[in-house]
């Protein structure tokens, strides 16, 4: 395929008009796309700050892009964004981590292992679709008002769809792949990690771009109800006291959190393919 | 003498819809270096009986004997090749070749020349760093062929190796492999659904009949050409007869349904 491919690449250097006026529309559309997309974000904004300048929504509710900003550069020069950010990161790192590594093994030994696939079947099924929201009170009883607790939180609310989907897929590698390591003399583990992991590298990557997304939901919700750092906390803190520049501030720095992580497995995701 | 020996096996597989019985008294001899062909009705359990000889499992009932040894004491070598290549596509040629040696960690500093030997000999060494996805169809059977034969099996069992191909590659590849088991001398058994391809390559063809399988007959096959090599066996005289013969056999096997 790949052969095919560079030909066409390759045959780029005499293209016909057609093919020129083509690329220019397809290039022109991309362009227009990439400008209406910066125009909402620009009115977005733009409309918040009039809207609230104007006093048409409370400025003292609703903050303001101005206030924002502004709260944005004290917290940068007193040192806070770095520190709240870094432990929300840390925590995030943390618990997406775990996730992976215990989630890949839980789902080995699964495979592994017919009778407790199945026997740990149902116990999977209803602690994935337990709402993870409501375990967050009792860790705090049990685990104390800490680190430790958003950590087992955020784990909590990946764990067991990355174990399901792992498993699934693992047992839907082909038959006859795992039949061919069999006829060259191999075991059950050669299948593991000549076939069965290697295979399955893409699903780990997308597995992988999900729980980074859900880890951060999981450490915000453990930091609203028990922390005295990080985003969420900040979030919380600020609605407690009626400091909503601090909160919508937070807000945006979330956004972009949230957006910048996505990227970076994205890219991990490309260099793969 | 005989290479190995199939002494009145069956078998029988079992789920919870019931048992299916694929294979029963099957009874034959594969003499060292010979190239046995085996034709059936779809479905007649020829697959199992391949599984069977490789000991991916075992017989219900029956031996299975190389050289009056147990498959399993008897240290012989079995290669068997499936119906696809099933190279795996995130290792490059070279390293889907060595998989079998990798496995049985046979991958030594001295391999490296036999390796580079085997894909010159089959026209793939500029394809060595190439991923299965770059390789065509013919090339991908060779790549699968030189991974079985690196292991050194004593007998190569082909279960419909050419089936995934088109008709003019299916034609070249069966020349290529046909030419390469004769020159390492190997004992092969080639299951097809392709009379023939049976008659080009075999010395010797076993029709099957329907599910259970068992030995329906045997055809020993002489064909009075010089240069023997698949494509030119098509043209001997007696390949018609062979053929019809053979083509008869298996049709009043399926009427009988
Ligand atoms: N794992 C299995 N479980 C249950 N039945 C099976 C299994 N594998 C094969 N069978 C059945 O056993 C019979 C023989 O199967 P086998 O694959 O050996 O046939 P075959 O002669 O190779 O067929 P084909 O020509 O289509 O490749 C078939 O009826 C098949 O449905
Ligand atoms: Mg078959």
């Amino acid at each position: 395929m790949s052969r095919k491919y560079r030909k066409v690449k390759h045959s780029s250097a005499n293209v016909s008009a057609t093919q020129k006026a083509y690329v220019k529309h397809h290039i022109n559309r991309m362009r227009k796309i990439r400008i209406t997309q910066f125009l909402i974000l620009i009115s977005f904004f733009l409309l918040w700050e009039i809207t609230t300048r104007l006093k048409v929504i409370d400025p003292f509710i609703f903050s303001s892009p101005s206030r924002v900003l502004k709260t944005f550069i004290q917290m940068m020069v007193d040192g806070q964004l770095f520190f709240h950010v870094g432990i929300t990161l840390l925590e995030t790192f943390a618990s997406f981590i775990i996730v992976i590594v215990l989630g890949i093994f839980i789902a080995v030994i699964l495979w592994w292992n017919d009778n407790i696939a199945q026997i740990f079947d149902p116990y999977l099924v209803i602690l994935n679709a337990l709402p993870k929201s409501a375990l967050a009170p009792v860790f705090i009883v049990w685990l104390g008002n800490n680190m430790k607790t958003i950590i087992v939180a955020a784990v909590s609310v990946a764990l067991f769809g990355t174990i399901i989907n792992l498993y699934t897929d693992f047992i839907n590698v082909e038959e006859d792949k795992i039949k061919l390591i069999k006829t060259l003399g191999g075991s059950k583990a050669d299948v593991l990690f000549k076939v069965i992991i290697p295979s399955n590298i893409p699903s780990i990557i997308s597995v992988m771009k999900i729980n980074i997304g859900l880890s951060l939901v999981g450490v915000i919700i453990g930091e609203f109800l028990a922390a005295k750092s990080g985003l969420g906390y900040l979030i919380v803190y600020g609605s407690q006291v009626f400091k909503l520049d601090l909160v919508m501030t937070s807000i945006v720095i979330l956004c972009v959190v949230a957006t910048g992580l996505y990227k970076v497995l994205s890219v991990i995701e490309k260099k793969y393919k | 003498m005989s290479l190995l020996k199939i002494d009145n096996i069956s078998y029988s597989y079992h789920n919870l819809e019931g048992e299916t019985h694929a294979l029963a008294n099957v009874s034959f001899e594969v003499l060292d270096g010979e190239f046995l062909a085996i034709v059936g009705p779809s479905g007649c359990g020829k697959s199992t009986l391949l599984s069977l000889i490789a000991g991916l499992f075992e017989p219900s009932n029956g031996f299975i004997y190389i050289n009056d040894k147990n498959i399993k004491t008897s240290g012989k070598n079995i290669g068997y090749m499936l119906q696809k290549d099933h190279l795996l596509e995130w290792r490059d040629t070279y390293k889907n070749v060595t998989l079998g040696l990798e496995i049985q960690n046979k991958l030594h500093e001295n391999s490296y020349m036999q390796i580079n030997e085997l894909l010159n000999t089959y026209g793939l060494i500029s394809f060595k760093n190439s991923y299965p996805s770059e390789l065509s169809g013919g090339m991908r059977q060779r790549a699968a062929l030189i991974r079985t034969l690196l292991l050194e099996p004593d007998i190569l069992l082909l279960d419909e190796p050419f089936s995934a191909l088109d008709y003019q590659t299916r034609l070249e590849v069966s020349d290529d492999i046909w030419s390469i088991i004769k020159k390492e001398k190997k004992t092969a058994i080639l299951i097809t659904h392709d009379i023939a391809e049976a008659i080009s390559m075999a010395d010797r063809i076993i029709v099957l009949t329907d599910r259970p399988g068992s030995v329906k007959s045997v055809f020993e096959i002489s064909l009075n050409i010089k240069n023997k090599t698949p494509f030119n066996s098509r043209i001997a005289p007696e390949f018609s007869n062979y053929f019809n013969l053979i083509w008869k056999e298996l049709n009043n096997n399926e009427q009988k349904v």
